[in-house]
């Protein structure tokens, strides 16, 4: 090889040290730690975990993998759905509908849980509200126990298989449909000989993603599960009895688990083709007039109706009067005063500033880390090197949030090397770092994505026009980067600005951030504070979506990103 | 280029420390109400001081304090049951301190080695929904919860972050060894009540909800906080002291070993715990008080009528076992109890 | 000397050997282009010259000076990509002014290396550039609102503007109609007659090397097979690719007899003219081009049967595919009233100009 630039050997050996640090480092620490007991080398805590007189790691797991596989049969059927009513068919106001059926996406996960508990939970607005309509003398169809966690899942994750879905249809030609017509095939025939097998990649991928996220899930299960264990709480319960072992050696199994299915996501199948092809894109495949169609609109509304209702839910208990909503099925009293406490007390305001400057925090490095390094490994000419470093960088996004908050004690609660002072557990840099942590891979997927779409001939000819290494990264990667260097840095925003499973694990009193501010106000059975609090996360966040041009409208975009 | 750096400026203060006046940390699961009652009056008599409290349940107060051991965040732990004192005591996390009403604390209310001190004492209760039970109704001793009568009608706070669930589980354990022998039997009463449990709630508030809004009728809870529950958000929740007796939990403060600012943590270890904060204590928020030179007479009237059978724990049993206990009720009784009433 | 010279330059890709070991000399002010099927390392070699890729062995030499260890930022060679390469998010302006400009940045720290020059003297050079291609008109227009031969147009002035040592073409004119392609393949070739600029141009199709350049060398598997002026690769074609690929020549396998001087094949047998460059007795392969076999008068006029099996008619030009011996032959005539009147299943007689054929040994 020819000898490489001081800069690009620095941004290397700078990549190499963040990476070592902050994520292998911590790793291996909770692999390390799960290898001991008491001291010594040992494999008890294995030994344990699948202990066959001992279920409980296994029935934990075993719950975990039974809710992941159902989280994915539902949210399939649902996202595909929602995706073909919305790309095959026409009919008013389709484009704002569109944008808001990935709303859920874009809802913090504790927040998302907390306004589903109150909607559909068992004294929620809705089985409440069934039962008063037809004097029941119990709530109706309330959620809770395992099928509550599936209902979560499925609310959040759906979105992935539609955003999958929508950009395999945006790329199917039209001619291709018509010409399938052409040949004399219904519109069955059509869609599981044509469309399906188009589709096969996205609802892999999807399908993948949503097992991974739901693996990792820990709210839903911590405020629904009631009896029953699932993993990422067997962990969380581990830490809290004091045996930091076993929860490294159950956050190990967990992980295993979780990066056999990102291996798959990553080197199994491809994702949608990026290329649109020629001709207009397929529509037309259900006709709405006719009476299938419109029955399908009719149920993709409701879909979306109750996609929308705990957002609603949140924004109407944020007007709640304290106490005012025991029995009644929604609360019998309002009042601003959940924000105007805002105004009165700015203390109030600390856990958001806290959030915002984490957030922006964890967004600076990941733009830098993960831009630089996107850009480092797509300049290596072999593929073979580059999946796999992508795919070695990117491993954070198969950590889960959990592992990652025990990793990071068990790792950060001494001075990384002997004589720093670099002790991060306590201070306020350690949730920054974690979000760092938990957020990057999405840039670096991000910007490998737009990198993939860009011409690796720019950049040469940008060199054989006299352009230094600094130069043509800044004058002709970055803005063709641009796009994805955007899309990447909102979803880290998004990400860290509602974070609540490591947060919850690793805050101090300094760095308390909106989710857990959250949590703490529930706790304290102040249910107007905790909806006012979502509702200004919420805001800020369709604020950052706004001002990044309509991200979500992009199903291609997300699609290859997440 | 200059809005990027405007913005790394600004970035790299986002660390640095806020104010100017000298912090004290408190971890504590004594709740949002107390709290801000004592962090205002202190911070009004000394005012150079900002008291930042963090409210969690006390198993997460200790658990905290063991994390951040080699680089402490808290100055002082306030609340929590002894036993979980008792815990870090031996693991070396709090720090001696002997307060000024040394010679007023009962010797069963304070750790040996002088590492924490009871503050208050504080019976386990069963809760119910004034609502929809009557008094007459209402389950009357600990055993009375297991009967089929009550099936689905409960929901307990999840025990393993929850001190007081902790400490009323093992107690019963300890209790059914004292009867049947070995802990076995207190896995047995445990999950007959399991069986009769509808969910285990995430935190106090989701428990609070289920009961006020009756998704469940029936819990285990501790004194205080039902009372406080009733008296600022008016739920119908009354208590009924079990029968056969209850364990009393002494709650302790202690210092926090390695603590940033043990001074001022002293100075509001002696304001919380002076006579008149305590008399305070006892009045506003129902906390029986564990010193002993606290006249009757300035206690609330229902706390002077209070009449409390203790159910004799040894609480250094207790201590060591309840680790382990917990992990196995975790194991081997939580959602299993259902499935055992049926073999 | 040469302006450029490649000594034993070669580049693997893994197991697979992209460009065998390859000597190249071009002459200053040359036009020289490199041409063969896809695959067959020509680009590979570009880009090596270029310095995108790095050569397992060999040096690249521009004049005396030895480049090979040169990044391409250093080597000041100008090149017009297959696909343009043009930055989009620049304007036509900005894209010429690119190169420029990357010079005028690293003149302040080695202002020995490259001239500094003046916004305006950047500004008058990059319009100079574009008055070149004949777009100063469209020097402020987006670059996808560019026509494709716009884009092309204005990639190549980006590569002149910096006045390279070389410059390099990796098939600048595929992505062309074919109408705009014969056209600016004209304007290429007028502009490097009136630069001057020693230029490298890579292309598959041989009308387009045979018309621009002043010598091509033809590329087959990593090796340069035969290298010389269009004429003489034209008319002596040193192995059957060659033949095949330059002259669109049609192989047949046949046996050559040395006393007699005939090449017989599928019971059809042809006299060798005397002084015909011709191998050793045995299996041979004769190559005879399109333009070598035409149509005899009357049934008997040439030397070898055949049958028409398709006509093609282009207007001046008629091609016939015929069958002979067995094999598939193809003959390209002038059109005449005659020539329409052949219709397929028509038996004709040929005759062969031995100037369009040439004969090789077996391959072995």
């Amino acid at each position: 090889m020819r000898s490489r630039s001081p800069a690009t050997l620095l941004a290397i050996s700078l990549l190499v040290a963040v990476f070592g640090i902050f994520v292998l480092y911590p790793l291996g620490a909770t692999v390390a730690e799960s290898l001991h007991a008491g001291g010594e080398l040992s494999l008890d805590h294995y030994r344990f975990l699948f202990d066959m007189s001992n279920r409980v790691n296994l029935e934990a797991v075993g719950n975990s993998v039974y809710v992941s596989v159902v989280s994915v049969v539902f949210s399939g059927v649902i996202g595909l759905f929602l995706a073909f009513v919305f790309t095959q068919c026409r009919f008013p106001l389709r484009p704002l509908l569109a944008r808001l059926a990935v709303l859920p996406v874009a809802l913090p996960p504790l927040v998302g849980v907390i306004a589903f508990l109150f909607v559909f939970g068992e004294t929620g607005i809705i089985p409440r509200g069934l039962q008063l309509l037809f004097g029941t003398a119990g709530p109706v169809l309330p959620a809770g126990g395992i099928a509550g966690v599936i209902l979560v899942h499925v609310y959040s994750f759906h979105v992935y298989f539609y955003l999958f879905v929508s950009a395999a249809l945006g790329t199917l030609e039209g001619s291709q449909l018509e010409a399938a017509t052409g040949l004399g095939s219904g519109p069955w025939r059509t869609f599981v000989r044509v469309v399906l097998p188009e589709l096969r990649p996205g609802l892999l991928a999807a399908s993948a993603l949503t097992f991974m996220s739901s693996m990792a899930s820990f709210t839903a299960p911590l405020l629904f599960a009631g009896g029953k264990h699932f993993i990422t709480l067997q962990i969380y319960a581990s830490k809290l009895n004091g045996d930091m072992d076993l929860a490294a050696a159950q956050s190990v199994l967990l992980t295993a688990v979780s990066l056999a299915f990102y291996l798959f996501l990553t080197l199994g199948p491809a994702r949608p083709s990026g290329y649109a092809r020629k001709g207009p894109a397929s529509a037309g495949l259900i006709t709405p007039g006719k009476l299938p169609g419109r029955v399908m609109v009719v149920a993709a509304f409701t879909l979306l109706a109750v996609e929308l209702l705990p957002v609603i839910a949140i924004l109407a208990l944020s007007l709640a009067r304290e106490g005012s909503w025991t029995t009644q099925w929604v609360p019998s009293a309002y009042t601003l005063g959940n924000y105007t406490a805002f105004f009165a007390d700015a203390s109030l305001l600390v856990p958001v500033v806290n959030s915002l400057e984490m957030a922006l925090l964890a967004l600076a490095a990941s733009l830098a880390f993960g831009v630089t390094a996107a850009f480092l490994v797509s300049r290596t000419r072999n593929r073979v090197f580059s999946t796999w470093a992508n795919l070695a960088l990117t491993l954070p996004y198969a950590v889960p949030g959990t592992v990652v908050a025990v990793a990071f004690i068990l790792a950060f609660n001494r001075p990384v090397l002997p004589g720093l002072p670099a002790l991060l557990v306590g201070t306020f840099w350690i949730l920054p770092l974690a979000y760092f942590v938990r957020e990057y891979p999405v840039v670096i997927r991000s910007v490998a994505a737009s990198l993939e779409g860009m011409d690796g001939s720019l950049l040469e000819a940008a060199s054989g026009l006299g352009a230094g290494p600094l130069r043509r990264f800044r004058s002709v990667a970055l803005p063709a980067l641009l796009p994805g260097i955007l899309s990447g840095g909102v979803l880290v925003l998004i990400g860290s600005l509602g974070e609540f499973v490591s947060s919850i694990l690793l805050y101090t009193y300094d760095s308390r951030p909106v989710s857990v501010e959250i949590l703490a106000q529930l706790r304290l059975f102040n249910i107007g504070a905790a909806a006012a609090y979502s509702v200004v996360l919420m805001l800020i966040i369709l604020l950052l979506l706004r001002l990044s041009g309509g991200l979500l409208a992009s199903d291609r975009r997300m699609s290859y990103i997440l | 280029m200059k809005p990027l750096l405007v913005l790394a400026v600004g970035l790299a203060c986002a660390g640095c420390s806020k104010s100017g006046v000298t912090p004290i940390v408190v971890y504590s699961p004594h709740g949002k109400e107390l709290l801000v009652s004592f962090a205002r009056e202190y911070e009004q008599a000394h005012p150079e001081c900002a008291v930042q409290w963090l409210d969690m349940g006390s198993q997460d107060v200790y658990d905290r304090v063991r994390t951040e051991k080699e680089n402490p965040q808290a100055d002082i732990w306030w609340g929590g049951p002894m036993t979980a004192f008792a815990r870090a005591e031996r693991e070396g996390l709090l720090e001696r301190y002997v307060p000024s009403w040394d010679s007023v604390s009962v010797p069963a209310y304070r750790s040996p080695g002088r590492f924490w001190y009871g503050t208050f004492l504080t019976p386990e209760v069963i809760m119910y929904n004034s609502n929809r039970i009557t008094p007459a109704q209402a389950p009357k001793d600990w055993d009375d919860l297991l009967d089929p009568a009550w099936r689905g009608k409960i929901v307990i706070r999840s025990p393993l972050a929850s001190g007081t669930m902790r400490i009323i589980f093992s107690s019963i354990i300890l209790r059914e060894m004292q009867r049947g022998g070995s802990p076995g039997s207190g896995f047995e009463w445990l999950r007959k009540l399991d069986a009769n449990t509808k969910t285990y709630a995430a935190d106090p508030t989701q428990l609070y909800i289920a009961i006020a809004r009756e998704e469940g009728l029936v819990t285990l809870w501790d004194l205080p906080d039902v009372m406080l529950q009733v008296e600022t958000h008016h739920y119908p929740f009354a208590y009924v002291l079990p029968a056969s007796g209850t364990p009393l939990i002494t709650d302790g403060i202690a210092l926090v070993r390695g603590a940033k600012h043990p001074e001022e943590a002293k100075r509001f270890y002696e304001f919380v715990t002076s006579r008149p904060g305590m008399t305070r204590q006892a009045r506003e928020f129902f906390r029986i008080p564990a010193r002993r030179d606290i006249p009757p007479s300035d206690l609330p009237p229902w706390m002077q009528k209070l009449e409390i059978r203790a159910l004799p724990v040894n609480f250094d049993t207790l201590a060591d076992h309840e680790k382990e206990w917990m992990k196995t009720w975790d194991e081997k009784v939580r959602g299993r109890g259902a499935a055992s009433g049926a073999e | 000397m040469s302006a450029l010279s490649l000594k034993g330059l070669s580049k693997n890709f893994g197991p697979f050997a992209a460009v065998r070991p390859t000597d190249l000399e071009i002459a200053s002010g040359e036009f020289f282009a490199i041409l063969g099927p896809s695959g067959c390392g020509k680009t590979t070699l570009l880009r090596m010259i270029a310095g995108y890729e790095h050569p397992d062995s060999g040096k690249v030499f521009l004049g005396n000076t030895d480049i090979t260890s040169l990044r391409p930022q250093e080597r000041g060679i100008g090149m017009v990509f297959q696909n343009y390469a043009l930055f989009p998010h620049m304007t036509v302006f900005e894209n010429v002014a690119f190169g420029l400009r990357a010079r005028k940045a690293s003149a302040k720290l080695f202002p020995k290396l490259s001239p500094k020059l003046s916004n305006d003297a950047i500004r008058s050079q990059v319009l100079a550039a574009l008055e070149s291609v004949r777009l100063s008109e469209k020097s402020r227009s987006s670059v996808p609102a560019l026509s494709g031969g716009e884009q092309q147009r204005v990639a190549v002035a980006r590569a002149l503007v910096i006045r390279p040592r070389l410059l390099l073409f990796d098939e600048p004119l595929s992505n062309l109609d074919i109408a705009l392609r014969l056209q600016t393949r004209e304007e290429i070739r007028t502009l490097q007659r009136s630069t001057g600029i020693t230029t490298v141009y890579v292309t598959h199709d041989q009308g387009e090397a045979m018309s621009l350049a002043d010598r091509i060398a033809v590329m087959r598997a990593g090796r340069v097979e035969q290298s010389g002026d269009p004429g003489m690769l034209y008319n002596s074609p040193a192995s059957t690719f060659v033949a095949e690929f330059l002259g669109g020549a049609t192989l047949i396998d046949c046996d050559l007899n040395g006393p007699q001087r005939l090449v017989s094949w599928g019971g059809i047998s042809l006299a060798i003219p005397a002084g015909f460059p011709s191998p050793e007795p045995g299996p041979a392969v004769l190559a005879i081009k399109p333009e070598g076999l035409s149509l005899a008068e009357g049934e008997e006029g040439g030397v070898m049967q055949a049958t028409v099996r398709s006509r093609e008619y282009t207007g001046f030009t008629t091609t016939f595919t015929l069958l002979a011996g067995g094999r598939v032959l193809k003959a390209l005539v002038v059109s005449t009233p005659e020539t329409g009147s052949v219709v397929p299943g028509t038996s004709v007689s040929l005759r062969v100009d031995w100037r369009h054929c040439s004969l090789y040994a077996a391959r072995r």
